[in-house]
């Protein structure tokens, strides 16, 4: 069986109500569970992505159905989330809003390796088929994840998902996303 | 997993930097495409050209196969995998890493001399004859063994591992060492029969496995089931409870064990943990050699006592398949999460009698510290045997007999499901032959094309390889 990998990481200006609902929704997502209760976490989740749109300022994602390259990316996101390789290693310090702190901010990456070849991937490959002038609109972002609701969890070998920070005072701060290993994360208009 | 739940978390990370999670659904493996959409094959499109993440993380693909693969155009070399075990008993302990350090996490003060790790293995082998053909001494040997051969480009000098271990002791070891001393307690032979015909698996952190044996060992007989090396880079922090035996030794070398204690079979639970990457990590997991369930009932064992972290834990992949075929041969096996055993305030013991302890040694080591008991109070202690009922509760001349602990356990009901893994077949009656995933447990190497002699770990490209680029040419 070929794969292909669907990705996509948001990146939010802090909040602390938006940090407490992502954070809520991968520590409660089960250990185990079936392809239904996976779609319905998943469209809750979107859901609250969506509420939040106006503190989105960056994000990537990306559709690749070439099997090597779908397996050695999803890999590659697995990696960056078992290791420090995006996450800080030191706290960044509380958030103080009365002093006119610098903005922090929060980064949200979902991941699924699909089955080559099967109704999601259709539907995927359809939703991602944007024009090149339009990948870093807003409104991209918007679209693919309102139609995310398309996959079905049958014909997904793997999904992850992760929330950087998960603590407040390691959020992230401007300096961090102007770091090399930040370049991926493009500004939205 | 089952057919409801076919999505197993296999991956969890929760830091204050980062939290998060990956799901497997292990059965497509096995499912055909429903087609094959060839006419997108090739098709690259998407926003996230991933520049930054792709220069940072560098990504081995050949983690998985352990199929020979030539590297370069010029084929002078080539890879393979190899018994990661193997490879470090013949080229070191820190094989392709030699200058990567080891942590150490919560160093001990007290005085260590490093001298007796030569008698390691010795000092925590098994009291009982019985036990010996058991006991695996792997990790105990390792930080006295030498190089026996030098891989190309390595450093000519070597550095045994006893000459960078030091010893370890954290508040979850002690917390480990007196839920031992409280087992211990709970199978003295002078208060209780049928303890004989019991087995107990520890099956805890590393540090916290050996600390619980530790405290046990004054009536359990541990027998070490550690069959792996430390590594720099190693996936399995084996160093870590390596340093809790250097720790301990000095109470392992003088326990008094009796010779017909039942055994205490000590396994490290993260043997299998998650490993993604043969370029960062060294493989050195390895799975459990648990005596099957014939071995033990040669030795009269029919019961079977597996502790775990909690009572919400089961035993991990590589013991399903011996769980499930020992309950179906008859056998009985209860689970015990270590935290029912909790602290408590031990009692005043009337005059001229003495309080409620496992009597352990502690090496000339005055204790100060709680104790603890089953159910985390002296009054509920004695129901471990209500709620394994292998033995009767002990109730001295006087005493009111034991109390049930307030809070709910699951483990004494405890029946292992069959599930298939990586690790096990999934098979109703269980396995003598559970599966293990390809390359388990090894390294890729670096062999020289055209003499096979072996050259390197592969892993260390990035590092000794780099200022040795010739060895691409040969």
């Amino acid at each position: 069986m070929e794969r292909t990998i669907f990705a996509m990481e948001l990146c939010f200006r802090w909040d602390a109500n938006l940090h407490a609902t992502l954070r809520e929704h991968v520590k409660s997502h089960p250990l185990s569970l079936g392809h239904h209760e996976k779609w319905v976490a998943y469209r809750n989740l979107e859901s609250d992505l969506l509420a939040n749109l106006e503190r989105l300022e960056r994000g990537c994602w990306d559709y690749f159905n070439d099997d090597q390259k779908a397996k050695h990316d999803y890999a590659m996101w697995v990696h960056g989330m078992m290791t420090d390789e995006t996450a800080r290693t030191t706290p960044s310090g509380s958030i103080d809003a009365y002093r006119g702190d610098a903005p922090r901010y929060l980064t949200f990456t979902i991941a699924f390796l699909v089955v080559q070849g099967t109704p999601t991937d259709t539907a995927l490959f359809q939703l991602c088929n944007i024009p090149e002038d339009r990948l870093w609109q807003r409104a991209t972002f918007i679209q693919i994840l309102q139609g995310l609701g398309c996959v079905n969890f049958a014909s997904i070998e793997s999904d992850l998902m992760y929330l950087i920070p998960r603590d407040e005072d390691w959020s992230l701060t401007s300096e961090d996303l102007s770091d090399q290993k930040f370049q991926y994360l493009r500004p939205l208009y | 997993m089952s057919d409801q739940e076919p999505f197993e978390r296999d991956e969890h990370v929760d830091k204050p930097g980062i939290v998060g999670a990956r799901w497997w659904q292990e059965g497509l493996a096995q499912v055909d495409p429903v087609a094959r959409r060839s006419a997108l094959k090739g098709i690259l499109i998407g926003a996230g050209a991933l520049v930054g993440v792709g220069t940072v993380i560098a990504l081995a693909s050949g983690s998985s196969s352990a199929a020979q693969k030539t590297e370069g155009a010029d084929e002078d070399f080539k890879t393979d995998q190899k018994a990661a075990l193997d490879m470090q008993r013949e080229y070191g302990w820190n094989f392709g890493a030699t200058s990567d350090s080891l942590v150490f996490d919560g160093k001990s003060t007290a005085p260590f001399d490093k001298l007796h790790l030569t008698s390691l293995a010795t000092d925590l082998a098994p009291a009982s004859a019985m036990f010996a053909p058991f006991f695996v001494r792997s990790l105990l040997e390792s930080p006295t063994a030498l190089r026996k051969t030098t891989p190309a480009g390595d450093p000519d000098t070597f550095t045994p591992l006893k000459d960078v271990l030091v010893p370890i002791f954290t508040a979850a070891m002690d917390a480990a060492y007196r839920r031992g001393r409280a087992l211990a307690n709970l199978f003295d032979a002078a208060h209780h029969d049928g303890t004989k015909s019991i087995a107990v698996i520890v099956d805890l952190p590393g540090p916290e496995a050996v600390a619980f044996a530790a405290g046990a060992s004054s009536a359990l007989d541990p027998v070490f089931l550690f069959d792996n090396w430390p590594h720099p880079k190693g996936v399995v922090a084996s160093h870590l409870a390596l340093a809790a035996c250097a720790y301990y030794q000095p109470l392992f070398a003088t326990k008094s064990t009796p010779s017909n204690a039942p055994p205490l079979f000590v396994l490290d639970r993260n043997r299998l943990a998650a490993y993604a990457d043969d370029a960062k990590q060294f493989d050195n997991r390895y799975v459990a050699r648990v005596p099957s369930t014939p071995a033990l009932a040669k030795l009269g064992i029919s019961r079977i006592l597996y502790i775990t972290p909690t009572d919400a834990d089961r035993e991990l992949d590589d013991l399903n398949d011996d769980f499930v075929y020992t309950v179906r041969q008859g056998a009985q096996l209860k689970l015990l999460g270590a935290t029912v055993i909790a602290s408590g305030i031990a009692p005043t013991p009337p005059p001229g009698t003495t309080a409620i302890d496992a009597g352990a040694s502690d090496g000339g080591v005055r204790d100060t510290g709680p104790q603890y008991f089953y159910g985390g109070d002296p009054t509920t202690h004695e129901w471990f045997w209500i709620d394994y009922p292998w033995s009767t509760p002990y109730t001295p001349k006087g005493q009111k007999p034991p109390v049930e602990p307030s809070f709910s356990r699951t483990g004494p009901s405890y029946v292992p499901m069959a599930r298939p893994s990586p690790f096990s077949t999934g098979a109703l009656s269980g396995s003598l032959t559970p599966p293990r995933p390809i390359a388990f447990g090894t390294v890729p190497v670096v062999i020289a094309a055209a003499t096979g002699v072996i050259l390197g770990a592969k892993m260390s490209r990035s590092g000794s390889w780099t200022r040795s680029s010739s060895w691409g040419g040969g």
